[in-house]
């Protein structure tokens, strides 16, 4: 055992300048305002009352009624599609892009510059400009299909495509994430395994299958939870793009939160919603919480 | 043969990323067209890309009382997104400091700890956080906007702090400390020191997801105080032509920020999980 020398040690007063500052933050500003969160869940809360710190508690009543509402189960249903679909998209392309960038003998720091610009731009400004590149009379989507000699489409006031919209925008903006990840992934994969294999006869196939997917499998994990945590929360584009409409079509459930919140001010329903989502998250939180510690 | 091959591939490579190139630099180049065109009506045609370019837009959102000027928004959200992510680093490196070299009990607890509130649902803080404010007269106030970006920006800056605290050998400091330095002077003159280039890149990239957040303005503000993307994406329809210039002008500094810590961006995104 090696003796630490007396200055060495940590002292109290240490802990009071480095360690306290941030757990007051911590605490006041995030962690009791989470666990006053759940008890205005279980109350019920709204501008009706006289004082928003005395709610009367109502116990499981928010959950109840979330959980036999029609259209909140529809919003958890179209946030599950789009995440899913946005996901395997964005993984999708990401490898095949961080691929064909390996293999690119010159210029692999232009593409790479470009690539990662979306990923700078404020989410809220992509879905400004995407909305303006689909506006049917000026933009420049439909001029393109019209002068292919197709007929324009209606992006956002058609509720069968309008979700289409949103995986298409989430694409270009996120799908570089997947994209610079994996690429520096599959840059650390030592070139020797593939030669190696490639003289035992390996199919170019069987090297992504046995040999990429495995070694990346955990860079896979880690971009997924990541990127699903935050996809589960598309609000910005929502709130830009469409308000969640044409009718329910893209109410995603950060969506209804707010409306909730913000235009209803039902705190209780709102709260106990944003509680669901956290149960629905926690999970995955810890999940991801093993490639931290294996750090 | 095999050389035939490696052709192939190679230049089919070059094919699959020039099409990704396209596909994620047309949208800002559409940003571009739209703010250096003539005429507000003038819409994109293939026919149109060559023209008289125009920097009259960009005038006009630089002009005050031209209806269309952006001024106000630039600086409120210069002060906000500034004095937090100052605020931030002075919290996030005394509190990664503390949690890479200090010894205490529920130190790796309180690392999760911290990790998990980036992590967990906006939403869920953010509610409880607007009632205070009400209750406090926060709401619409800078101040109010500031101390909520603190605490949302804490975690995920102390925790790519952490990575780069604890990859300086111990004994370094260790060795300064037995010479005489105090805790705090060995943080400041040693430690310190090591870390620059990852403050200035955990720095910047809590400054663009400060600058670029939508959600807490437009849940903790309303009228008094409106940032860039609020303003932006609240009056414009679509986006004009002073709208575009507004929005590349907003966006150009982030993406040369973007640009300068490209090394450290995947290691960013990934709070840390994948170095490059």
């Amino acid at each position: 055992m090696i003796l630490l020398p007396n200055v060495v040690r940590t002292r109290t007063s240490d802990i009071i300048i480095f360690i306290i500052p941030m757990i007051v933050v911590l605490f006041a500003l995030l962690i009791i305002p989470l666990i006053y969160s759940f008890w205005i869940s279980l109350c019920e809360l709204d501008l009706g009352i006289q004082s928003y710190l005395i709610p009367t508690f109502i116990g499981l009543g928010n959950y109840i009624r979330i959980l036999t509402d029609k259209m909140i189960w529809n919003s958890f249903a179209i946030t599950v599609e789009f995440v899913s679909i946005s996901l395997a998209l964005e993984l999708g392309l990401g490898l095949v892009l961080a691929l064909a960038l390996l293999r690119i003998p010159r210029g692999v720091t232009f593409y790479r510059t470009i690539f990662l610009l979306p990923l700078t731009i404020a989410p809220a400004l992509a879905a400004a400009l995407f909305k303006s590149m689909l506006n049917s009379d000026f933009g420049v989507i439909n001029y393109l299909i019209e002068s292919l000699g197709f007929q324009g489409v209606n992006w956002l006031s058609d509720p069968s495509i309008v979700v289409f919209v949103f995986i298409l925008l989430d694409l270009w903006q996120n799908s570089p994430f997947a994209l610079l990840v994996f690429y520096a992934g599959l840059r650390s994969i030592p070139r020797s395994i593939y030669d190696a294999s490639e003289l035992d006869g390996a199919s170019s196939f069987q090297i992504l299958r046995y040999i990429t997917f495995p070694l990346l499998k955990r860079i896979f994990l880690i971009v997924m939870i990541v990127r699903g945590l935050t996809l589960f929360q598309i609000f910005d584009y929502v709130h830009v793009l469409t308000g969640g409409g044409p009718g329910y079509s893209s109410q995603f459930i950060s969506w209804t939160l707010y409306i909730y919140w913000v235009r209803l001010f039902n705190f209780g329903v709102a709260s106990a919603l944003s509680w669901l989502v956290l149960l629905v998250t926690i999970p995955f939180i810890l999940y991801f919480f093993k490639f931290i510690i294996e750090e | 043969m095999n050389k035939i091959k490696q052709k192939i591939v190679t230049s089919l490579a070059y094919a699959i990323t020039t099409i990704g190139a396209i596909y994620f630099f047309f949208p800002i180049y559409w940003m571009i067209w739209n703010s250096i065109k003539p005429e507000i009506t003038k819409n994109f045609t293939l026919t149109s890309i060559i023209f008289e370019p125009t920097l009259r837009w960009y005038e006009l959102i630089f002009t005050p009382g031209s209806g269309m000027y952006i001024g106000p928004y630039i600086i409120t959200s210069l002060i906000i997104a500034l004095s937090s992510t100052a605020v931030i680093a002075v919290l996030g490196s005394l509190g990664a400091y503390g949690l890479t070299k200090l010894d205490f009990r529920f130190r790796d607890k309180l690392t999760l700890l911290v990790l998990s509130q980036r992590l967990l649902p906006t939403f869920a803080f953010l509610i409880p956080l607007w009632l205070l404010y009400r209750y406090t007269h926060l709401y619409d106030t800078i101040l109010g906007l500031v101390i909520a970006y603190i605490a949302w920006g804490l975690p995920f800056f102390t925790w790519l702090m952490l990575g780069f605290f604890s990859e300086i050998p111990k004994e370094i400091e260790e060795s300064a400390m037995v010479d005489g330095l105090s805790r705090l002077r060995a943080f400041w003159f040693i430690s310190l020191p090591f870390v620059v280039p990852g403050l200035a890149v955990v720095s910047i990239l809590t400054m663009i997801s400060i600058w670029n957040d939508f959600l807490l303005a437009i849940t903790l503000t309303e009228r008094n105080v409106i940032t860039l993307p609020i303003a932006l994406t609240s009056n414009i329809q679509g986006m004009s032509a002073a709208g575009a210039a507004s929005a590349l002008i907003m966006s150009l500094p982030m993406m040369i920020a973007g640009i300068i810590i490209q090394r450290y961006l995947v290691r960013g995104l990934t709070f840390g999980t994948v170095k490059e």
